[in-house]
């Protein structure tokens, strides 16, 4: 046997061994995000509301503030115009309104946005067509009509001093409600949802509806009933 | 002491001691050839009169503990004669013993039975780890198998909290997991953490990194079978610092039984952590060396999340198995029937609610034919599978684990037939060339999917060979959604129509001086269809993608320092709609070392040295405030913080780097041998990444005294967890 052969390989990889080390013992750093400024363009077009309101921000870095206006816009949506609306308040900070919009159920709505900094915005959508809740099909299947252009529904039983007790999104028109719901007086409140609004929230899309910005164009039908749900459910 | 000076002080000891050696018991290595010096696995060494026993690797080799003194070797291998040697072993004293087996014809009850003398072509792809080596490696408490597979080249696990494999750049769910044939479904402890199996219950491991042969298939990525013990043991008991196990075997005349059984005392520990996990694995094998044998096995595993009395969740998860196998042999042939049922389930009561459930059924029959220069196989498999998913929650993570399109409720149930077939001849054309092709068949939800496939090697010169291979892989069965993993979200779910690969591997093996092993490949995948799925499901992403790669792998596993380096380079590229983005498990380079050396009498010192790039990443590039309808008072709410997410996988994590070592002594005593081990996962305490926790500090960072920058929104991974042990033999 050759010693020095023999000697080689323990040698090779002893200074792989140190070479890697050395090499993974570096400092790796930290991932740094690139600067993300982009437009966010947020419109839900509610046809209980008189006022129909469009939020207009912009991205920003993670540490900062979550919300930052963009004020400078021209904001228009089926030939509406919009209005600014200066706040400070918190709870309402700048937007965009407008009351001589009238959101008909079962309608197209168009918006154009032109910013001098980020350009054009454009976004559309359907808002779902009118429909109706049904009496309870016994006591445990909550059933409404089809709403046309609605892609889902977002169902609420409410107590009656308004605290949620059940909420579910389905894409059927009826739901069938779970055992732990017990008897008594309930609102029963059916959302239906555009599909643009069903990706924005539900499939968390950064961007649905609108085009050059990210945001939403988006519309909600909600309504309301008073229901009963009878003494044989079981508490 | 900085990081640098403690890994000088480490290299050195480590360098010091394996080259330093002072009183130790002889390290006997050998290798066991045929008669035509082919390398033959298999064989059982034992030294007479003592328990020790081993049984050479894939190339043959073979590796035992030996005292000073006279010791009969006692060599066999069924259709090979038997072989006694004598050996003299002095003090501090390394040997070296190469045998040649004469094949031989077997008179089992007046019948002539004949040995395959068609020995598969050892190839670039096909590794096996032995129960000892496996034990070298140091882990989590207990020997892990997949920690020892890890160590291979082109297998990487790049996450430390799951054990889950990435072999040739595919997915987790890529992976076939047999225990003995039989397909494991999710084979893990402690959510991925540790191997479900029980070191003591396994002698090998093989695994198929690539180029698998038509006999196994239904996944397109690679094969791991594991053997259970089939000969002898001391009975032996493992006391570590996560469980207890022990193994009991008995053998008489031709028959033989095993049983083993494991139970953490985590619970008892930490009773925080609320949670332990049992385990126990079975065989009891009829006339083995007869022609008509029986074999029946069994396996279950339990993990528990033990309940808080105040608490509503109950959570347990876990596989049963159990198998029956007929095997036939005859001069020419060799005949098996494998019945197996196996179940994988994880039931979570309370909120989220979880009940899934994969029931697999199957019936299946394989048969050899062999000559001088040939072997003609072939076999049919009927599987029945049924799938079993439930999930409901309002205040749950499923969203998270799943995808963000996850209902609240979720009830998926299916059955399906899984038919596969195939057929394959190997032949060797004189001493240098071995050719090997064949077909697979599958039928899956009423389609039919043909893979053919064909390797071949050339001895080009007594030191150096050469292999190509090809091959079309189809897979029916994967996860829910792309780079899902860990041990409850990983739901395999039917596919409404089989994903497949296409690859080949190009490479050359040489055999160096002093029983050293380079081995050099490179390979090319392109998948497709990954993965596509029945109707009904919350993800329903369909991709393909590209995956190159090379991998070195240097090897000495005999003599005074054993080791193995495995290099492998990996490059992906995922299509996703206009999408293009790497793998979320791409390491462009991975480096594993383990290297062990016996420093003194009966110590032994084993130590793994693993180097990856970092892994991609879906950065978070900024984020706004989301604004949602609220109540007929309150017409606009103003919701949570909204991420936005930049390319898909564009940015990475750190480069990992871990160094683990273990310490083990072995002590013989007159009426039992014992071992205490000692070990240290990631010794210098590297900070790994796991990942980021990015709603809360992305991108926040704070200096820290030495100036380095720190990220507090960095999730680390495995800190250094040493643990100790004793296994005793009795």
């Amino acid at each position: 046997m050759n010693p020095t052969s023999a000697a080689m390989p323990p040698r090779l990889v002893l200074g792989a061994f140190l070479m890697l080390t050395t090499l993974a013992c570096s400092d790796a750093g930290l991932i740094d995000s690139p600067a993300l400024d982009r437009l966010v363009v947020q419109c839900i077009l509610l046809p209980s509301q008189a006022r129909q309101k469009i939020w207009v921000s912009r991205t920003v870095p993670n540490q900062d503030n979550a919300f930052v206006a963009v004020n400078e816009a021209e904001v228009t949506v089926n030939e509406t115009v919009f209005a600014l609306q200066d706040s400070v308040d918190w709870r309402d900070p700048y937007n965009f309104y407008s009351e001589h919009l009238a959101v008909i159920p079962g309608s197209r709505y168009t918006l154009r946005l032109h910013s001098p900094k980020y350009g054009e915005v454009f976004g559309e959508v359907f808002v779902p067509g009118e429909f109706e809740i049904l009496a309870p099909a016994g006591d445990a299947r909550l059933q409404w009509t089809q709403s046309r252009h609605a892609y889902a529904y977002a169902v609420n039983l409410l107590k009656t001093d308004f605290t949620v007790q059940f909420f579910a999104t389905v894409r059927d028109t009826f739901y069938v409600l779970p055992p732990g719901v017990t008897a008594g007086a309930y609102f029963f409140e059916v959302s239906a949802l555009d599909q643009n609004y069903h990706s924005f929230t539900t499939l968390s899309k950064p961007a649905a509806g609108i085009s050059g910005a990210y945001g939403l164009m988006g519309a909600v039908l909600r309504k309301k009933q008073g229901v009963l749900l009878g003494a044989d459910r079981q508490p | 002491m900085s990081t640098y000076r403690k890994l000088s002080c480490l290299l050195l000891c480590f360098t010091l001691s394996a080259f330093g050696q002072a009183h130790k018991p002889a390290t006997l290595s050998g290798i066991v050839t045929t008669a035509n010096s082919e390398a033959l696995s298999e064989v059982e060494v034992s030294v007479q009169k003592t328990f020790l026993r081993t049984t050479t690797d894939a190339q043959g080799r073979y590796q035992l503990q030996l005292r000073e003194g006279k010791h009969v070797l006692h060599f066999r291998r069924v259709g090979y004669r038997a072989r006694y040697d004598t050996l003299f072993v002095g003090v501090n004293q390394s040997l070296t013993h190469e045998v040649k087996l004469q094949e031989e014809l077997i008179q089992f009850q007046g019948v002539t039975v004949e040995a395959s003398p068609y020995e598969r072509a050892p190839t670039l792809t096909n590794y096996v780890v032995g129960q000892a080596r496996a034990k070298n490696v140091p882990s989590l408490g207990e020997p892990d198998i997949f920690k020892a597979l890890n160590l291979l080249p082109g297998v990487i696990q790049n996450n430390d909290l799951t054990g889950n494999l990435h072999v040739r750049g595919g997915g987790a769910d890529q992976n076939l997991i047999l225990l003995e044939g039989v397909e494991i479904y999710n084979p893990y402890h402690l959510l991925g953490l540790l191997g479900t199996f029980n070191m003591q219950a396994i002698s090998s491991a093989e695994i198929f990194i690539g180029d698998l042969p038509a006999q196994h298939g239904d996944r397109i990525s690679s094969m791991i079978n594991l053997e259970t013990l089939s000969a002898p043991r001391r009975p032996t008991v493992n006391i570590g610092l996560l469980s207890t196990s022990g193994v009991y075997t008995k053998a008489w005349r031709s028959h033989f039984a095993f049983l083993t059984a494991r139970r953490t005392y985590l619970d008892l520990l930490i009773p925080q952590l609320k949670y332990n996990f049992t385990d126990a694995n079975f065989k009891l094998a009829l006339g083995r060396d007869k022609r008509l044998s029986f074999e029946t096995l069994g396996f279950y595993n339990l993990d528990h999340l033990v309940p808080d009395s105040e608490e509503e969740l109950v959570a347990e998860w876990g596989n049963l198995m159990g198998a029956s196998r007929l095997v036939w042999r005859t001069a020419k042939h060799m005949t098996a029937l494998l019945a197996s049922y196996t179940r994988n389930f994880a039931d979570f009561q309370g909120d989220p609610l979880i009940d899934n459930r994969i029931d697999d059924a199957m019936l299946k029959s394989e048969s050899l034919l062999f000559w001088k220069n040939h072997q003609l196989g072939f076999g049919l498999s009927m599987k029945a599978l049924r799938f079993d998913y439930e999930w409901r929650g309002e205040y749950n993570d499923l969203k998270e684990i799943f995808h963000e399109g996850t209902p609240e409720a979720f009830t998926f149930t299916r059955s399906h037939r899984l038919l596969t077939g195939y057929a394959s001849d190997g032949v060797s054309l004189g001493q240098s060339v071995k050719l090997e092709g064949g077909v697979r068949y599958l039928r899956w939800q009423e389609k039919d999917y043909w893979s053919p496939r064909f390797s071949g090697r050339v001895q080009l010169t007594p030191r150096l060979a050469a292999q190509i291979s090809v091959g079309r892989y189809h897979q029916a069965l994967a996860y829910g959604r792309e780079g899902i993993e860990g041990s409850i979200g990983s739901l395999l779910f039917p596919t409404s129509t089989a994903l497949y690969a296409d690859a080949a591997t190009f490479g050359v093996k040489f055999s160096l001086p002093n029983d050293v092993r380079l081995e050099i490949a490179g390979y090319g995948k392109l998948v497709r269809k990954l993965p596509g799925f029945a109707e009904n499901l919350p993800a329903l992403e369909l991709s393909s993608g590209k995956i190159l790669g090379a991998e070195i792998f240097l090897a000495k596993p005999g003599g005074a320092l054993t080791y193995q380096v495995a290099y492998s380079f990996l490059h992906t590229r995922a299509s996703y709609g206009a999408e293009r983005y790497p793998f979320d498990w791409e390491a462009p380079h991975a480096l594993n070392v383990l290297m062990g050396s016996e420093i003194a009498k009966g110590w032994f010192v084993n130590g793994v040295l693993s180097f990856h790039s970092g892994t991609p990443l879906t950065p978070v590039v900024g984020k706004f405030l989301r604004i949602l309808p609220g109540s007929d008072e309150q017409p606009y709410q103003f919701s949570e913080e909204f991420y936005v997410e930049g390319d898909r996988n564009s940015a990475r994590l750190p480069n990992y780097f871990r160094f683990d070592l273990s310490l083990r002594k072995k002590i013989f005593k007159r009426t039992f041998n014992y071992t205490i081990y000692l070990q240290a996962l990631n010794l210098l305490n590297t900070k790994n990444t796991l990942r980021y926790d990015w709603q809360d500090y992305y991108n926040t960072y704070t200096i820290t005294p030495e100036g380095k920058r720190e990220a507090r929104g960095s999730v680390r991974a495995l800190p250094i967890i040493p643990s100790l042990g004793a296994e005793f033999e009795f």
